[in-house]
């Protein structure tokens, strides 16, 4: 059987201590690594369903578990190369849902383009 | 108030594997995947250096805009995600981007850009998630 503790705060042997609310307020509710050019895929993830590639340089992100509100925190970046990057990208998320977010990156010009590394962190409040 | 003072939590019937419940209640996640495993705020505008950070050891200036971030503990794997931010900190910054590449347990590389040039850049925010070796 699993144990199960209940508490408002942790407090380490040194004296440190930190409300539970911030550990559980303060943990990403989602990330992943995607491999964002050719047929996309996860690398690595939690929390993640599915992506879908929409459109050139363009994704949907899928939450396994639905966040409380659409008010969340996504942050972002993107990698052009795997090994050496003189690429200059931009990325913005857009269309928040509680399930679902999407994730757009491009080069400096404006224009969507994929990108070979796509690294996303969720914070906020899970349902 | 309840109270736990402790230095290690770990998993009872897995090792590695805390439960926490949502803030909602509908649902619970596993509390070692929530936690950031390491974080830096660097400067690479003349001396590279670190102004904080948890879990990373050092910072190596290849050339101009490029560094590499050496972990102290190595993540598990070299699909871990590092969302990044870089800016000069005022009103001179340029469009601006932090680029991931070459990824590696044990370290990674960045590029910093001002519009499209490789530049060094006072502000470098990165934090990592994934799982820890």
């Amino acid at each position: 059987m699993a144990g199960k503790i209940i508490a408002d705060t942790i407090e380490t042997g040194a004296g440190a201590n930190v409300s539970t609310s911030y550990v559980v307020e303060g943990s990403a509710k989602a990330w992943l690594n995607l491999a964002g050019t050719g047929t996309i895929s996860v690398r690595d993830s939690n929390n993640i369903s599915s992506v879908s590639d929409d459109a050139t340089g363009n994704y949907t992100m899928s939450l396994t578990n639905s966040m409380n509100t659409v008010n969340y925190s996504v942050t972002t970046s993107c990698g052009r190369d795997a090994t050496n990057d003189y690429y200059f990208g931009f990325d913005q998320c857009n269309n928040y849902a509680t399930g679902s977010y999407s994730h757009q990156t491009g080069n400096g010009a404006g224009t969507s383009i994929d990108h070979y590394t796509i690294p996303d962190a969720i914070f906020g409040d899970l349902a | 108030m309840s109270e736990i003072i402790t230095d290690k939590l770990t998993g009872k019937t897995s090792a590695g594997d805390v439960t926490i419940t949502s803030e909602g209640g509908a649902v619970t996640m596993q509390l070692q995947q929530g936690v950031v495993k390491a974080w830096v705020n660097y400067t690479s505008i003349t001396t590279t250096s670190i102004r904080d950070s948890l879990n990373t050891t050092s910072l190596t200036d290849i050339s101009t805009g490029k560094t590499t971030v050496t972990f102290s503990n190595a993540m598990a794997n070299t699909s871990y995600s590092c969302p990044t931010a870089c800016s000069n900190g005022d009103a001179t910054s340029t469009a601006s981007n932090l680029d991931p590449h070459t990824f590696l347990a044990g370290s990674i590389n960045f590029n910093s850009f001002g519009n499209t040039t490789l530049i060094d850049r006072n502000f470098n925010l990165v934090s990592f998630l994934g799982d820890l070796a």
